[in-house]
């Protein structure tokens, strides 16, 4: 993580903080505290699925605070074997951060940072067991390419956990435009062709229509050719598989610096300052998915930063983090659903207004 | 090798080699005209479809060949490409920095490009004419650097190449692909076999197949590149020659190269 | 793959591809049972340190297909950076073109680096760097050939800890690392890339057996808390297992 410059005294002093009872923290937090957050969805006009998030808004000004900018936009993919298109559709996942965020870092010391972030949220989220089902277009030929992009507007502290919890809204506002598979033949009705909600409209002489769901629905392979988009009042449909997108719980370790003789336990600590981050070097991160019907998954763990942990100490962690998670998530979801009734709300106002 | 003379070797190298050479003898206990030995394993990298490890004294190189199909080039559409390159890696010797490739290995891809272009015949690469043609990367990597890399790469390269075959491919005029058998493959059709043997000179002294601590100190190197029928395929001359009476460095250079290519064609598979 | 034409090296065509074959190769499938080896089973491991001689400290290990080179320079010193009380560790990983199943354009990607993050931080704890101010230690790992990014990080630790050791820095312990697969309801220990690639989640844990201490752990794909956590015990019990692999062949090296 990009560590600011903080003295040996300061360094001492945070972590002295953190180790002491009760815990004492520069803001007053208790060590399993979040800061405050907020998050707006439907940001950007022109993605697909987007989201505003910040950790720890100062509530006076407003400003200050971790914030991150996260949109998908979906492109058209050929699918030929000989690019990179593959049949169902992928997903790309990119991160970068604005220099103003890091004004002590150096320009090849950002784009190190910008891809060991891009790297941890493709690997977590472009990874087959969470591939959204609709992402096919037609099977063999054409597929979406889901670019995830995610920008570190400014960082105090934690941007891991904000970058998960962003990039989770914005691909749960992720809408999938209907589109309908073309075929070119003779006759004007093929056996078993069938027409779907959205396809009430005229067809066109010598055209074949029909609509499909998804790349992987295989009935109408060997002939749709091409594909196109159909007029219809929604963005599209929901992007498959919104409500499994992960969330992320750094745990940041403070353990009795190795030269003391103290002998207090090592505390784990949530959201931490960037001053924190760079007092206690070792995190261990959890990426959590918690299914309805079972018990949660997880989706990428990562030990970072110098120090080492003792097997037990990891599975405390691990059991810890699985509760705070599960709070992230049960609050997350709560905030999106809320952010679906606002914005279906605005749309029906702006609506009545004409 | 004690501390105080690896410290002298390592403050004047020169003074430390010029002492060497005044006892007929080369800091690894080599006469002036002996040659390290070279040894070749073929074919144990499963993800290449030719590959060779070389070692030549303590010098080691890998070389992978993969094949690709391309489309020829509009005004050679009855060939097929040949790409060639050496990389020495910062892994290699503490003289490389990590990056792109060195002087020195664009210099040495350049050379290996120029000797290798006689050994195929381009054209039987082709699997249809201006449609489909093979392409032949073949990749060498400096494991170990220890002087004459040019010599050990060669023979890797060569030793890849023999190691190689080609699937048998049809190109479908329909569809424009082209699909390759599993089953059914020849071996490359190679036209010859080219060994290199480099040489220094260091204070009118002729050092064969030098290291890598000798190289620097070199005021001649020479490179001569012969194929199996004793035939000269190139030389190369870097520095002034040197006239040592009867006969002038090249001309000892070029025979000594011959009766060592006679002595290592059996090694080399 | 439109790319600048790169004139320090030789070019080859603009676009040329992998051929396609006819008919593809009976493979194994999901729900078979492993090839070759039990489940607990790893690939045997050849390790010789040493080999480079032109680095402080090397090593070239092999687990099957899996080939890697790794050598140390330094402790030297830092170039071009500010004063540091905390010596560096900067560990590069390279792939030769002919690595992989499809051939690698040399260019730095972003696979090297996420490689090279994961064994520093499986090392970065086991070498005492506040030893050492002002200085770096370079590893250089060259991936000759590769099957499995998992078995690269793993294997490529093990490699990388050997040359440390080899180079004679000074380390806490010796650090060894395994990869483990969810596959199925099984755990499969050093996973090939195609298991790997069917696995529902992988584990890649690095340790330093002689101390019981876990350095990294680097886990992907969906895998329930209990499995990850078994994963991580299969893993460093293998760990130990390696270790006394280590420590032998750096033994032996020693003697000659």
């Amino acid at each position: 993580m990009a560590s600011i410059s903080t003295s040996k005294a300061e360094i001492s002093y945070i972590r002295t903080g953190l180790l002491s009872n009760p815990p004492l923290r520069a803001d007053g937090r208790g060590l399993h505290d979040f800061r405050t957050i907020s998050l707006e969805t439907g940001v950007a006009p022109l993605a697909n699925g987007s989201a505003h998030l910040n950790i720890g808004k100062n509530p006076h000004d407003g400003g200050g605070g971790t914030e991150v900018l996260a949109a998908a936009k979906l492109e058209v993919e050929n699918v030929d074997g000989h690019g990179d298109g593959v049949n169902g559709g992928r997903i790309v996942c990119t991160v970068s951060c604005s220099p103003s965020a890091y004004p002590h870092l150096s320009a090849p010391a950002l784009d190190d940072l910008q891809q060991d972030m891009s790297t941890l949220l493709h690997q977590t989220l472009a990874h087959p067991s969470l591939h959204p089902p609709n992402l096919g277009i037609l099977a063999g030929k054409k597929s979406w390419l889901l670019n995830l992009d995610c920008v570190v507007l400014a960082d105090a502290g934690n941007t891991y956990d904000a970058l998960f919890m962003a990039a989770r809204a914005a691909l749960w506002d992720c809408k999938v435009p209907r589109t309908r598979a073309v075929e070119y033949k003779a006759s004007s009705a093929a056996p078993g062709a069938k027409v779907l909600a959205s396809g009430e409209m005229d067809v066109d002489v010598g055209r074949d229509i029909e609509a499909q769901q998804s790349g992987f629905d295989t009935r109408s392979i060997a002939r749709a050719v091409d594909f196109e988009l159909p007029d219809y009042w929604d963005e599209g449909e929901v992007l498959g598989g919104s409500d499994r997108w992960p969330v992320c719980v750094t745990l940041n370790i403070a353990a009795p610096p190795p030269s003391s003789s103290s002998t207090a336990p090592c505390v784990h600590y949530l959201d931490a300052l960037p001053q924190e981050e760079a007092a206690t070097p070792l995190r261990l991160l959890l990426v959590f998915s918690f299914p309805p019907s079972s018990s949660s998954n997880l989706q990428a763990m990562r030990i970072l930063g110098s120090g080492e942990l003792e097997s037990n100490q990891i599975r405390d962690f691990v059991a810890s983090g699985e509760q705070y998670g599960q709070k992230i998530w049960n609050a997350l979801n709560g905030k999106l659903k809320e952010e679906d009734v606002r914005r279906g709300q605005k749309a029906r106002d702006r609506f009545a207004r004409r | 090798m004690g501390d105080s003379a690896k410290i002298f070797q390592r403050l004047h190298p020169r003074a430390y080699l010029e002492r060497f050479v005044a006892e007929d003898v080369r800091p690894d206990g080599r006469p002036f005209d002996a040659w390290r030995d070279v040894s070749v394993n073929v074919g144990s990298i499963s993800t290449a479809n030719g590959s060779a490890l070389v070692r030549l004294g303590e010098t080691t190189i890998v070389c992978g060949v993969k094949i690709e199909i391309a489309e020829p080039e509009l005004d050679a559409p009855e060939e097929g490409f040949l790409v060639p390159n050496i990389d020495l890696p910062a892994l290699c010797s503490p003289k490389f920095k990590p990056g792109p490739p060195s002087d020195e290995a664009q210099v040495l891809s350049d050379r290996l490009n120029e000797v290798l272009a006689s050994t195929i015949s381009l054209s039987s690469l082709v699997i249809h004419p201006s449609k489909a043609v093979w392409v032949l990367y073949v990749d060498a990597t400096c494991i170990n650097y220890d002087g004459n890399v040019f010599d050990a790469a060669l023979i890797a390269m060569m030793a890849a190449l023999r190691n190689t075959t080609l699937p048998k491919a049809t190109y479908n005029v329909e569809t424009g692909l082209t699909t390759c058998s599993r089953t059914a493959a020849s071996p490359l059709q190679i036209l010859k076999t080219p060994i290199s043997f480099s040489f220094g000179v260091f204070d009118a002294t002729l050092l064969a197949d030098p290291t890598a601590f000798e190289e620097p100190l070199l005021d001649t190197t020479v490179s001569v590149v012969v194929d199996e029928n004793n035939n000269l395929v190139s030389v190369v001359q870097s520095g002034p020659g040197v006239d040592s009476g009867a006969e002038d460095t090249l001309s000892t250079c070029i025979s000594a190269a011959k009766s060592r290519r006679v002595l290592l064609g059996g090694q080399i598979p | 793959m439109a790319f600048a034409l790169d004139r320090r090296r030789i070019n080859g065509p603009e676009d040329s591809f992998p051929p396609s074959f006819d008919l593809d190769a009976s493979q194994w499938k999901l729900g078979d049972p492993r090839k070759d080896r039990s489940p607990a089973d790893i690939r045997s491991i050849f390790l010789q340190p040493g080999l480079i001689s032109q680095a402080n400290g090397s090593a070239y290990i092999e687990t099957a297909k899996t080939k890697i080179a790794c050598a140390v320079y330094g402790p030297r010193q830092s170039k071009n950076t500010t004063y540091s009380e905390m010596g560096r560790l900067n560990v590069e990983v390279k792939f030769t073109p002919f690595s992989c199943v499809r051939r690698r354009a040399p260019m730095r990607d972003a696979e090297d680096r996420s490689i090279a993050v994961a064994i520093h931080q499986a090392l970065v704890s086991s070498v005492r760097l506040e030893l050492l101010p002002k200085s770096t230690i370079d590893i250089f790992i060259t991936i000759i050939e590769s099957d499995g990014l998992e078995g690269c990080v793993a294997s490529g630790s093990v490699a990388a800890s050997t040359a440390l050791a080899d180079a004679g820095i000074e380390l806490l312990g010796l650090v060894t690392s395994c990869a483990a697969s969810v596959v199925g309801k099984e755990i499969w220990l050093d996973p090939t890339e195609e298991e790997a690639r069917l696995a529902k989640g992988t584990v890649v844990v690095a340790c330093m057996p002689a101390l019981q201490k876990i350095t990294s752990i680097w886990q992907a794909g969906e895998t329930k808390v209990a499995e990850a956590l078994a994963c991580m015990d299969a893993c460093q019990e293998k760990c130990t297992e390696i270790h006394s692999v280590v420590a032998q062949a750096l033994l032996e090296s020693a003697k000659i």
